[in-house]
C-alpha cells in the first residue's frame, strides 16, 4: 500500500458519499452517506500522518475532538427526529414527511409563495 | 494568590469569554427551575454577562493589544466581530425572553443560548484547526438544540432537514481539513499563507474548493436555499432572528478566516476566479431580490433579502479580483453588511413579531404584506422609525444604509474618471463593468421591494368593517398595541442608523469632527 493509492480509495469513498447524500432521500441512507464521508476524511488523515509526519500527536487530537463534535450533532439530530416521531428504518409504509431529499429544487424555493403544510 | 494572578494573567485576553462561560456555569444551576423570580434573574445574569464581555473585549484590547496564541489569536477584525455578535446576542436575548418567558423550559433555552454565543465567540477567537473545527461544531449543536426547544414538533421534518445540511456541511469541512493536514503539517491558515511554496500544491487547491464547498452549503446560497427559506416561513418568531443572526454569521466568519487563501488564488487564476465569483454572486442577486419581489410573506422578503446580501458580500470578492476594491476591503464589505442588516432587521423584525402576535386569524397569513397596510397611519410614533430605519436598507445618503453602497459602485467611476483616455480595453475593465452593473441591478431590486413595503405601510389603513372578524386586537381602526419597550428599542435603532449614516458621509466627503475615535469606512 502507498500513499497515493490510500488518496485515490479515500477519494473514492468521498465521492460515493456525496453521491449517497444527493441521490437518497431516506434519514438512514442519508447517514450512512455522512459516514461515507467522514471515513474518507478519518483515512486522510490517518494514511498522512503515518505517511508523512511520523504519526503526530496533533492529528490525533484533531481526530478525536473532530470526530466526538460530528457525532455528537448527528446523534442530537437522530435523537430529536426518534423522540418526535420521525421514522428512522427505510420500511413501508413511509410517510412523505419522512423523506429528506436534501437537495429538492421545489418552484416555492424561487418564485411565488410557500403554502404552509406544504413538504 | 500567585497563582490566581498567573490564571488571570494567562487569560488576560479572553476574558469575554470567560465572562460568558461564568455565566452559563450560573445558570446550570437553575435550569431545572420553573419560577419567574429566577427566570428575571438569568435574564439579568445572561445581560450583564453580555455588557461585560463587550466591554472586557475592547478594554483588553486597547490595554493589551493584540494577542497570538497556538488556539486563539485576537487582532482588530476579531475584536470588530465579537463586539458584533455580543450586540447581536444582547438583541437576541431580549426577543427570546419577550416570547418565551412562560414556557416551562426558558432557563434551558437561556443555557443553550449562551452555550451558541460562547461557541461563535470562539470561532471569532480561534485560529488553530482544531479549535475552529471543534468551536464551529458546537456552534451548530447549539443552534440545532435551541431551535429544537423554542419551536414545537411540527416543525420537525424541515428542522431536520436544514440541518442535515449544515451536519453535511460541518463533515465536508472535515474532509477539507484532512486534505490541508495532508498538503502540509500546519496547524492554521496563516501559517498556510505564508509558506508561499506550499500554495502552489494541487491538495491546498483540493482542500480550498473543499471548504469553500462546505461554507457554501452553510449558507445555503442558491439553489440550496430550500430548507432555509421553509423553516424561517414557519418557525416560531425568535428562532428566526437565531437563524439570521447565530447561525450565518458562523459561516461568513469562516470565509473571513480563508481571504487570505483566497485572495492568493484569486491573484493567481485572477480571470477564471473572478468570473466564478461574480457568476455567484449574480444568481444571488438575480434570484434573492426576484424571489422577495414575487412573495407577499414578509419573513419570506426578509429571508430573500439576507441571501442577496451574502451575494453582495461575495461580491466583493470579485472586486478584489478586478482590481476595484482592496483586500482590507472585502473584511470591511463582510462587516458592514453584517452590521446593516443587523441595524435593519432587528427593528423591521420587532415591528413584525407584534403585528403577528396582534393578529387573531389563523397563523396561515400571520406575516402577509396585507396585515402592514396602513400601520404607518395609524401609529404614527413607530410608523416614522419604521420607515426611516426601511429608507436606510433603502440606502438613502445620510443614512447608515448608504455607505456600504457608496464603497460598491463608487470605486468604478474613480477608475474611469482617473483613466487616461486611450486605454485598451483589458478583462479587468470588463468585470469591473459586470460588478458594478450587479450592484447597481442589486441596490435597483433591493430599492423597490423597500419601496413596496413603504407603500404598503403608509397605504389607507383597513377599517374593521373591511376586516370582517376583525384583523387585530383593537378593532376599531387598526391600531396595534406595542410594548412600551419596543418605542425605545426602535427609536434607539433610528438614533444608530442616522448618527452611523451622518458620521460616515462626514467620512466619505473628507470632513472630520472628531466625532469618534475610529473611522466606520475602514478598518
Amino acid at each position: 500500500m502507498n500513499l497515493q493509492l490510500i488518496t485515490y480509495f479515500s477519494f473514492l469513498i468521498l465521492l460515493s458519499g456525496l453521491f449517497g447524500v444527493s441521490f437518497y432521500k431516506s434519514f438512514l441512507s442519508i447517514l450512512i452517506s455522512f459516514q461515507l464521508i467522514i471515513v474518507s476524511a478519518l483515512i486522510n488523515f490517518f494514511s498522512f500522518s503515518l505517511f508523512l509526519y511520523n504519526e503526530s500527536v496533533w492529528d490525533k487530537t484533531f481526530t478525536l475532538l473532530g470526530i466526538i463534535s460530528v457525532y455528537l450533532l448527528m446523534f442530537s439530530i437522530v435523537y430529536y427526529n426518534f423522540a418526535t416521531g420521525g421514522k428512522i428504518r427505510d420500511k413501508a409504509p413511509f410517510e412523505p414527511w419522512d423523506d429528506y431529499p436534501l437537495f429538492k429544487l421545489d418552484k416555492s424555493d424561487w418564485w411565488g409563495e410557500d403554502t404552509l403544510g406544504n413538504n | 494568590m500567585e497563582i490566581i494572578n498567573n490564571i488571570l494573567a494567562s487569560i488576560n485576553q479572553l476574558y469575554s469569554i470567560v465572562i460568558l462561560f461564568g455565566a452559563l456555569f450560573i445558570s446550570l444551576f437553575f435550569g431545572l427551575s420553573k419560577r419567574k423570580e429566577l427566570k428575571i434573574f438569568i435574564i439579568i445574569i445572561t445581560a450583564l454577562s453580555l455588557i461585560a464581555a463587550f466591554v472586557a473585549n475592547i478594554y483588553n484590547f486597547i490595554s493589551s493589544g493584540t494577542f497570538s496564541s497556538f488556539l486563539f489569536n485576537l487582532e482588530t477584525q476579531q475584536v470588530i466581530e465579537i463586539c458584533v455578535v455580543l450586540f447581536i446576542a444582547l438583541n437576541i436575548l431580549i426577543f427570546i425572553s419577550f416570547n418565551n418567558i412562560n414556557k416551562s423550559q426558558f432557563i434551558k433555552i437561556i443555557i443553550i443560548f449562551l452555550f451558541s454565543v460562547c461557541s461563535l465567540v470562539m470561532l471569532s477567537l480561534s485560529s488553530n484547526f482544531i479549535m475552529i473545527f471543534v468551536s464551529f461544531t458546537g456552534l451548530t449543536i447549539g443552534i440545532f438544540q435551541l431551535l429544537a426547544v423554542l419551536n414545537n414538533i411540527d416543525l420537525r421534518s424541515y428542522l431536520v432537514r436544514f440541518f442535515l445540511i449544515s451536519t453535511l456541511a460541518v463533515i465536508v469541512l472535515l474532509a477539507g481539513f484532512s486534505v490541508f493536514y495532508g498538503s502540509t503539517d500546519f496547524k492554521n491558515f496563516n501559517q498556510i499563507f505564508e509558506s508561499k511554496n506550499l500554495m502552489a500544491s494541487p491538495l491546498i487547491a483540493i482542500g480550498i474548493i473543499l471548504f469553500s464547498a462546505g461554507i457554501y452549503l452553510y449558507l445555503f446560497i442558491f439553489p440550496f436555499q430550500g430548507s432555509y427559506l421553509k423553516i424561517i416561513r414557519r418557525c416560531e418568531q425568535s428562532s428566526v432572528l437565531v437563524i439570521w443572526f447565530l447561525y450565518f454569521p458562523a459561516g461568513i466568519f469562516l470565509f473571513m478566516k480563508i481571504n487570505k487563501i483566497l485572495f492568493y488564488f484569486i491573484e493567481k487564476n485572477s480571470f477564471y476566479l473572478t468570473a466564478v465569483f461574480i457568476f455567484i454572486a449574480f444568481i444571488c442577486l438575480l434570484c434573492g431580490n426576484l424571489g422577495a419581489i414575487k412573495t407577499k410573506s414578509i419573513r419570506r422578503i426578509l429571508s430573500f433579502i439576507f441571501l442577496s446580501f451574502l451575494g453582495v458580500s461575495i461580491l466583493s470578492y470579485a472586486m478584489v479580483g478586478s482590481g476595484l476594491a482592496s483586500k482590507d476591503r472585502v473584511e470591511w464589505f463582510f462587516m458592514a453588511n453584517i452590521v446593516l442588516l443587523v441595524l435593519s432587521y432587528f427593528p423591521i423584525y420587532s415591528v413584525i413579531t407584534t403585528i403577528e402576535k396582534s393578529k387573531k386569524t389563523s397563523s396561515l397569513d400571520n406575516d402577509s404584506l396585507e396585515n402592514l397596510k396602513g400601520f404607518a397611519r395609524v401609529n404614527k410614533y413607530i410608523g416614522v422609525n419604521f420607515i426611516i430605519i426601511l429608507l436606510s436598507f433603502l440606502g438613502l445618503a445620510g443614512t447608515a444604509g448608504f455607505i456600504n453602497r457608496y464603497f460598491y459602485i463608487a470605486p468604478f467611476f474613480k477608475l474611469i474618471i482617473f483613466q487616461p483616455e486611450k486605454t485598451a480595453v483589458t478583462s479587468n475593465t470588463v468585470f469591473s463593468i459586470l460588478i458594478t452593473a450587479a450592484a447597481i441591478i442589486a441596490f435597483i431590486f433591493l430599492a423597490v421591494n423597500i419601496l413596496r413595503l413603504i407603500i404598503v405601510v403608509l397605504a389607507k389603513p383597513k377599517t374593521a368593517s373591511d376586516m370582517g372578524a376583525g384583523l387585530f386586537e383593537n378593532k376599531i381602526d387598526g391600531n396595534i398595541q406595542f410594548a412600551k419597550f419596543y418605542y425605545i428599542y426602535i427609536t434607539a435603532f433610528s438614533l444608530i442608523i442616522i448618527a452611523a449614516g451622518v458620521i460616515g458621509l462626514l467620512e466619505i466627503l473628507n470632513i472630520n469632527l472628531g466625532l469618534v475615535p475610529f473611522r466606520i469606512t475602514g478598518f
